[in-house]
């Protein structure tokens, strides 16, 4: 009875709400999804020691601005996030997650190139970029930011990836163990 | 209606059965149902849980990487499973991310509460539905919330189901039950029933024949055996009872017969004992009446003997033959009486009698009795007794005769009271109290409760002392009974009895009425006799006062009485003195003397009395003295020996030879002259021939009866042959009323009942033939009882022969042999006499010779010698004055004066042995 009374005020709490009323933008969205890839990914366990941090590097001109480092607060598998802007894909190794911005489209596959025996799991929003021998590409359908997954190189990175986050892709390329 | 108790007992077994299992059926039920409802909520809830578990799961994903599309497919795969109805996925900020079905928005806009309902473990039950949120979360963060609507339908088809099959299986049970219950119905109650039936026919036809048939091996098999048997009990002794029925009616029958035959042999007992008993009571009046006649002949034979010269010695067994067959004859009358009363057949007269005149009566012929025994006898009549009454006077007198006479008998000394009352009883009825006390021996306790028992007295050996038969109490008290009253008494053995009664009466003539008249002063020592005198005096108009003796009287020193009543009796010769003294005082003297005491009067009268009352004192002389009025003085002399001489003819009609001589000698000794008739039809004949004064007529003669007789003469009478109307009296033998009735209606005038005594012949002549008589009755005693002098004794005569005639027995008679044995008797005692009073003197006895004198005194006055009586008187007052003997001249005077006696007698005819008055002289 007593919360059935609370209701209305609830409900004119809930309208008022600011988050409702700002919609996130595509950046504030794909650092998230950064953050959630970290979640659903798996490392090996020399890669990533227990006491080591999830290291989130953004490779190029950084387009999240302050939304990524705001994902600095927060913990994924248990672990803190770091946010690292290196200079080049030499410095990028030690990440866990590289993000390559759309700046570094024609450096694409010598970044590729250089991390492709690392255990980085490797996103970006540039296309074909899966079938250039990334991990995770952001593709925007609909106004709906969706990922594709190259399995492949997933796995000759030494990564894993969560069956649930492999269900939820648009679209799945290579095979597993390649 | 005869069905119902089957249906009662069968329905409330049934009822019991079933409510029974009902109820545990319904508690098992609502116990599995609430079980089973249990389990359904947990299965739906646990079910719940696990698909939330697997969209929980699956959930996070899509929902961190904002893919709806996923999200809805995740939840469209809850359309499998038919609870869930709506499924709703929210954002950690309550945004709706994904439903189910994708149109939930539109279907239901508010799908409340599924957007807010808040993570809960419970759930909201808000029925048919069921709500529950889940929380969505991943790697530690909170995403979201999953809600599930579940529907409970199928449930509660799932539980109306299991409810139809359990009240079919409730259903089921009850009847299984009821068949059961049918079954058991027919094992424990068709018994029941069965013996119920039985009692009702027995009850109906009241036939203990009939047997329920045998019940099962249980309670209700021994109540049928214990029925069965009862009625097998019943109906024994049902017929054990119809026997002894039978037996009884029998029995009753025969003893009904044995009972008739008992009373008709009680009636015929009955009968001949009252045939036997009136025989008995006839034969006793025959017998009475048959002894009565010779007894009449004894006694009028031995009165008619005594009138014949003889010897002393004669004369004593005569008077013992006369003593002896009196009181034979009072014997037969007493046995006469009871065995009449016993009968029923005493009748009561109702003659007009003077009740007072009876009770004087029956003192007079006691009181000589009581005065030899010393004991004063008293008469006290009340002023209340009137005149005349009706009543039955004989049986009153016979009533106070036996208690008076018991009174003398059993009183030595003191005295005897008789007293007369007369009061109107509550119902009107005048009533004569009658009661006789005496200071005699009393009743012993032991004896008072049967003293009215017939031939009862104190004991035999009193019996033998005093005489009589014991009859007289019986005898007084059923005639006091017959005469309306009771007869009681009371007793102090040793002290005094009192008998009392009552009898009814009819005033005829009321009690006479006394103006005062003076006063009057009672001198007597005896106490009881100056309270009786006191009474009398009072009851006759007097005042009374009452002295102890002439001192007291001297004390109170009161103004002169009207008369002084001086009761001489026990102070000798002390009381003359006193008289003496007291009319010096100017009193007017009566002296209370004893009856027929010529001497007693002499020497009142030469005290100083003015006149004399003998005693017992009665009412009438009284009056007279106290009046003044002296000629009643005599009375004693005229009641008590009555001397008639009448020349009256006498025809006597008598066929009994005896009672002929004897009523012939009795009139003649009168002067009568009798004509004697054998039967009534001589009588009728010498009626005719002579004229006759009185006529005595026997009832029952031979060849006419006096009835018969009566009558004739009568009719002769009234004809006009016969002379003036004669009177006819008579005699008869049974004093029936029956006979006296007839005797009257057939023209007698009186009736005299035999045996005739000479008195009453007297009496009847007295009354009947008045007119005829020849002489006066003598009179004793008056002249004699004049003072005398003493001076002029030599001047009175030797011989007062007028005295001598006087004396009863003699009755005026020269020749009666009485008057010849009086004189020879008092020669022969007055020879000795003289003689001792000779020798008296000459040995200076003065006692002796005083003794002497006095009785010489009272003898000589007594026959008539009034010379020898006026020297003896003188000589004895002399004497007990003290005077010197030898100055006496009367001694030597009473020789010749007893010679010229003799002499006088011999004179006047009366023949005297010579050689005893001889003999007497010379010795």
């Amino acid at each position: 009875m007593r919360w059935r009374a609370l209701l209305p005020f609830l409900l004119a709490l809930l309208a008022a709400s600011p988050l409702r009323a700002a919609p996130p933008t595509e950046y504030q969205l794909k650092a998230v999804f950064l953050l959630n890839f970290a979640r659903y990914a798996t490392w090996p366990d020399e890669a990533l020691a227990d006491s080591d941090a999830i290291d989130i590097c953004v490779l190029g001109r950084d387009p999240f601005g302050e939304h990524l480092s705001g994902l600095e607060a927060r913990q994924a598998q248990g672990r803190a996030v770091k946010v690292h802007y290196p200079a080049a894909a030499l410095e990028a190794k030690g990440c866990e997650v590289v993000f390559v911005a759309a700046s570094e489209q024609r450096r694409l596959n010598a970044i590729l190139r250089e991390l492709e025996d690392w255990p980085v799991l490797t996103v970006s929003d540039i296309d074909g970029f899966i079938e250039a021998g990334g991990n995770i590409g952001l593709v925007t359908v609909d106004d709906r930011i969706r990922f594709d997954i190259n399995r492949s190189t997933v796995a000759t990175q030494h990564l894993r990836l969560s069956a649930q986050l492999l269900k939820l892709a648009r679209r799945l390329i290579g095979r597993e163990g390649d | 209606m005869a069905l119902k108790p089957h249906r009662s007992l069968g329905r409330k077994l049934r009822s019991i059965v079933l409510v029974s299992i009902i109820v545990a059926l319904v508690v098992a039920f609502l116990a599995i149902g609430l079980s089973e409802l249990r389990q359904e909520v947990q299965r739906i809830q646990d079910q719940a849980a696990i698909y939330a578990e697997l969209v929980v799961e699956n959930g996070a994903a899509p929902l961190r990487f904002e893919d709806v599309g996923s999200a809805e497919r995740l939840l469209g795969s809850l359309r499998h499973v038919e609870q869930i109805r709506a499924a709703l996925l929210r954002r950690a900020n309550g945004e709706v991310f994904a439903t189910y079905p994708i149109d939930l928005e539109d279907i239901a806009p508010n799908f409340y509460p599924l957007r807010t309902l808040r993570v809960d473990e419970a759930g909201i039950w808000e029925f048919p539905r069921y709500f529950r949120a889940w929380p969505v979360r991943h790697d530690g963060e909170y995403l979201g919330d999953l809600v599930l609507e579940i529907s409970l339908a199928g449930m509660l088809a799932d539980m109306v189901e299991w409810f139809v099959l359990a009240l079919v299986g409730l259903g089921l049970g009850g009847l299984v039950a009821t068949l059961l219950v049918r079954r058991a119905e027919q094992s424990i109650v068709q018994p029941v029933v069965q013996l119920a039936s039985v009692v009702r026919d027995v009850r109906n036809s009241g036939r203990y024949d009939v047997r329920a048939p045998a019940g099962p091996r249980d309670e209700v098999g021994e109540l049928v055996d214990g029925f069965n048997s009862m009625l097998t009990e019943i109906e024994a002794r049902d017929s054990a009872l119809a026997a002894h029925r039978d037996r009884l009616e029998q029995d009753v029958a025969l003893r009904t017969g044995e009972l008739s035959m008992a009373k008709e042999e009680a009636d015929v007992a009955r009968e001949e004992a009252e045939a036997a008993n009136r025989a008995k009571s006839l034969f006793l009046a025959n017998m009475s009446h048959e002894i009565r006649t010779p007894m009449n002949g004894v006694l009028g034979m031995v009165e008619l003997l005594r009138g014949t010269e003889m010897n002393s010695r004669q004369v004593r067994l005569i008077d013992t033959l006369h003593a002896s067959a009196e009181s034979l004859l009072y014997l037969i009358n007493d046995v006469l009486d009871v065995s009449k009363i016993e009968a029923g057949k005493l009748e009561l007269e109702q003659i007009e009698f003077s009740p007072r005149q009876a009770v004087e009566d029956v003192a007079l012929l006691f009181a000589e009795r009581a005065q030899r025994k010393d004991v004063e006898l008293m008469v006290v009549v009340s002023a209340n007794v009137p005149e005349r009454v009706c009543a039955d006077g004989h049986r009153f007198r016979q009533v106070l005769n036996n208690l008076v006479s018991n009174a003398v008998k059993f009183t030595d000394k003191g005295y005897i009271r008789i007293d007369l009352d007369a009061r109107v009883a509550a119902d009107g009825q005048l009533r004569l109290d009658g009661s006789v006390t005496d200071t005699g021996i009393g009743i012993p306790a032991d004896l008072q409760p049967r003293l009215f028992q017939a031939f009862s007295q104190a004991d035999s050996s009193m019996a033998r002392r005093f005489g009589g038969t014991g009859l007289g109490l019986t005898i007084s008290r059923q005639l006091v009974e017959l005469m309306g009253g009771r007869l009681e008494f009371e007793s102090i053995p040793e002290e005094r009895t009192r008998f009392f009664f009552a009898v009814d009466a009819r005033l005829c003539d009321p009690a006479p009425m006394f103006k005062p008249a003076g006063r009057v002063a009672i001198v007597a020592g005896s106490a009881p006799l100056r309270d009786a005198l006191m009474v009398q005096t009072e009851a006759l108009g007097y005042e009374a006062d009452g002295y102890a003796d002439p001192e007291a009287l001297a004390r109170a020193g009161a103004a002169p009485y009207t008369a002084v009543l001086v009761d001489r009796h026990g102070t000798n010769s002390d009381g003359f003195a006193r008289i003496a003294q007291m009319a010096r005082t100017g009193q007017r003297i009566v002296a209370l003397i004893r009856l027929r005491s010529a001497s007693d009067e002499e020497d009142a009268r030469a005290a100083g009395a003015e006149a004399c009352v003998p005693k017992p004192v009665l009412a009438s002389d009284l009056l007279a003295v106290l009046r003044g009025d002296v000629s009643r003085q005599v009375r004693q002399q005229v009641s008590s020996a009555p001397t008639l001489r009448s020349r009256a003819r006498v025809l006597l009609a008598e066929d009994h030879p005896v009672n002929a001589e004897i009523v012939c000698a009795l009139l003649g000794e009168c002067g009568c002259r009798v004509t004697v008739a054998n039967n009534g039809r001589e009588a009728v004949a010498m009626y005719r021939k002579g004229a006759f004064d009185l006529v005595l007529m026997d009832i029952q003669m031979p060849e006419m009866d006096g009835i018969e007789a009566t009558r004739e003469i009568r009719r002769a009478e009234r004809s006009g042959t016969g002379s003036e109307r004669v009177p006819i009296l008579a005699l008869t033998a049974n004093a029936q009323r029956d006979d006296r009735a007839a005797a009257l209606s057939a023209g007698m005038d009186d009736y005299l009942t035999k045996p005739v005594s000479g008195e009453r012949l007297r009496e009847a002549l007295m009354r009947w033939a008045p007119t005829v008589p020849m002489d006066a009755p003598a009179v004793l005693g008056a002249p004699a009882a004049e003072p005398v002098d003493s001076a002029v004794v030599g001047e009175l005569p030797a011989l007062d022969m007028a005295v001598l005639l006087g004396v009863p027995g003699v009755r005026g008679d020269r020749a009666a042999p009485m008057l010849k044995r009086l004189a020879k008797l008092f020669v022969r005692e007055t020879g000795q006499q003289v003689q001792a009073l000779a020798e008296a003197f000459a040995q200076q006895d003065r006692s002796a010779a005083q003794r002497v004198a006095h009785k010489m005194k009272s003898a000589a006055a007594a026959v008539g010698a009034s010379r020898l009586a006026g020297l003896a008187r003188s000589l004895d007052t002399a004497l007990k004055a003290g005077e010197d003997m030898s100055e006496l001249p009367e001694v030597a005077e009473l020789q010749p004066a007893f010679v010229a006696y003799q002499k006088a007698l011999v004179d006047e005819g009366v023949e005297l042995d010579g050689a005893t008055a001889g003999k007497d002289l010379s010795s």
